[in-house]
């Protein structure tokens, strides 16, 4: 369509952040798309920010579509007061919906670690309103040498069950999906609201132990063995 | 005692008000270009890798000028989510943080330990998502309860020093035995006090090239991996099923990578073994000491060889080492033997002796 130019493509070459939203919602898109430029915002200008991209995309939706983007679980943490902002500014009048850590070799070859962050557009976040953390790190894909990413055998599986968690016909343990309620300051990700409520096992606690023996057998071996006379002794170094 | 499983186990907070641990950035901090070198280097210097309890090297007591942490705590790596206890007095690299508290003695230390590790690693990863201050702060954890309701930190103490006691209760046991079989040292002539004469490796060994090109593929088991590793005997791991099983005791001579080229071990059980790997295969009977020194004397190619320069099997061939030799100009294994089993028997009693002078101050 773009080739021919036959006028039924919609695929445009333009500064997405110019357009105003206004203009764009009255395409009537109920469904949203993105994965914006990574890691390109500054102080200077915060407009480049992924969390930019995002609000303007919702901000370009008719109500009640949905967007799903895929960006640096960085933009959820929302370390800088820009980000912060956005992330006020996203439930002041959209919806989070849920976030999904992803694969962290999803971008193979580039050291990224991206989750996709689902909203409702235009329908201020509820206070009371439940979103879904899922990690889903392990989604069945493999990293083979010299060919990349690869599509496991157990793929097909995993993805069917994110969608039965994610759509609330399958309950999950916490390990990998948490429900919770949100506030902007939160970091928007799993491990925030995750606690690992797994007890110890015999073998950590022996293997923890184990380790320590073995840098004190590997310490005394080298003739190290005053690292191990208590410690409140060295005090009197000088 | 009380299993794991017995025990009531409930949610605390680990930092804060409510916490009963306390964790601040260390008082150090320097960057490893700064450091002072001085003569002698006796204090730790503490980074976030995960090897050697976090210590990467040795430094001058002259770095306490620029800050130090006291012995007794817990040190926490950004992002690489390491978590160890300290027994003496130390410096650290940048983005530690360090972990103290009232009831944390070298006992529940290792308890603690296993519990923030079991949540960082649960919850943080590389990327942004580190185990800061802020985050850690937050951070909560199971532990076992008293009757009411507190946690049981005589418990987490008693535990943690019980399992310490079996394993090194089986480790002296272990060094006993082997003390036995050595024998009692015997007076031999120091190393530069022999001749010492270049010999052929293939005069004494055959030569065995490995065969697991691709290790990746292989399962876990319980065969040793032997690969061209710098470290820990050139154990990368243990698997099953390998295309070949060689025989254990002999030595192994590392190709090439991992900055071990050169390096050998002596080998003591069957093996996989990789091909960047020869096996060195006494022709004749030849006992594990004598092969230990040998390694070492084999070792001493490691530097020359190299990436660029690998130990193909001509080149295998032609290597010569030096040996100490016997009268008769012959490689003196005899000698070799003694002076490992003396050289052993001095390092075992090192650690037994260790042991003991720990139980003492403990009963003191």
């Amino acid at each position: 369509m773009i080739l021919r130019d036959d006028g039924n493509s919609n695929i445009k070459c333009e500064d997405f952040l110019r357009q105003n939203a206004a203009e764009v919602q009255l395409k009537g898109a109920t469904v949203g798309m993105m994965n914006p430029p990574y890691s390109q915002g500054t102080k200077v200008d915060s407009t480049q920010y992924e969390l930019s991209f995002v609000e303007h995309l919702l901000d370009s939706l008719t109500e009640g579509a949905r967007a799903a983007v895929i960006v640096p679980q960085s933009s959820m943490t929302g370390k800088t007061k820009d980000e912060q902002a956005f992330k006020v500014n996203i439930m002041k009048h959209h919806t989070l919906e849920g976030v999904i850590t992803c694969n962290t070799d999803t971008f193979y070859g580039v050291g990224t670690n991206p989750v996709i962050a689902v909203f409702t557009a235009h329908e201020p976040h509820p206070n009371d309103k439940l979103c879904k953390f899922i990690d889903f790190r392990d989604d069945g894909y493999e990293v083979r040498a010299h060919i990349g990413l690869v599509e496991g055998d157990s793929a097909k599986d995993k993805r069917q069950h994110l969608l039965d968690v994610w759509n609330g016909s399958v309950e999950a343990p916490s390990k990998f999906c948490v429900e919770s309620t949100v506030k902007p300051e939160d970091e928007w990700l799993h491990s925030f609201y995750y606690f690992n409520d797994e007890i110890p096992t015999d073998a950590d606690f022996e293997k923890a132990i184990g380790d320590y023996l073995t840098f004190e057998f590997s310490m005394v071996m080298q003739n190290r063995e005053y690292l191990f006379e208590r410690g409140d002794k060295d005090a009197e170094s000088e | 005692m009380q299993s794991l499983n017995e025990k009531t186990w409930e949610k605390f907070d680990v930092f804060g008000e409510a916490g009963f641990l306390r964790i601040a950035s260390t008082n150090s901090s320097i960057d490893s270009i700064r450091l002072k070198e001085g003569k002698e280097k006796t204090v730790p210097y503490i980074t976030r890798s995960d090897a050697g309890n976090g210590i990467t090297r040795f430094v001058s007591k002259d770095n306490y000028e620029d800050g130090s942490n006291d012995a007794g705590c817990i040190t926490v790596g950004l992002d690489t989510q390491t978590a160890f206890y300290q027994p003496h007095k130390f410096v650290t690299g940048q983005n530690i943080q360090v972990v103290t508290g009232d009831l944390l003695n070298e006992d529940s230390a290792h308890f603690y330990v296993t519990i923030l590790k079991n949540q960082m690693e649960a919850k943080f990863n590389w990327g942004g998502n580190g185990a800061t201050l802020g985050r850690m702060k937050r951070l909560e954890a199971m532990l076992p309860t008293t009757a009411s309701g507190k946690p049981d930190y005589d418990y987490m103490a008693d535990f943690m020093r019980q399992k310490r006691k079996v394993m090194q209760t089986k480790y002296s046991v272990y060094v006993e035995k082997r003390i036995d079989d050595l024998g009692t040292a015997v007076d031999i002539p120091a190393l530069n006090e022999k001749e010492w004469k270049p010999v052929s490796i293939t005069a004494v060994f055959k030569l065995v090239r490995g065969r697991e090109g691709n290790m990746a593929m292989l399962k876990d088991g319980d065969i040793p991996l032997i690969s061209a590793k710098n470290a820990n005997n050139g154990l990368k791991g243990f698997v099953n099923t390998p295309k070949k099983t060689i025989t254990g005791h002999c030595i192994t001579l590392n190709n090439d990578g991992d900055g071990g080229a050169g390096l050998a071990y002596y080998q003591p059980a069957d093996m996989a073994l990789d091909t960047h790997v020869t096996a060195l295969i006494p022709n004749d009977t030849m006992s594990e000491w004598s092969m230990i020194f040998i390694a070492k004397c084999v070792s001493e190619l490691h530097g020359f060889f190299g990436h660029g320069l690998s130990i193909s099997n001509k080149r295998a061939e032609k290597i010569k080492i030096m040996l100490p030799v016997n009268d008769a100009g012959k490689p003196d294994f005899g000698y070799m033997e003694q002076y490992v089993k003396n050289m052993l028997l001095k390092k075992y009693k090192q650690y037994a002796a260790f042991l003991d002078a720990k139980k003492d101050m403990a009963q003191a």
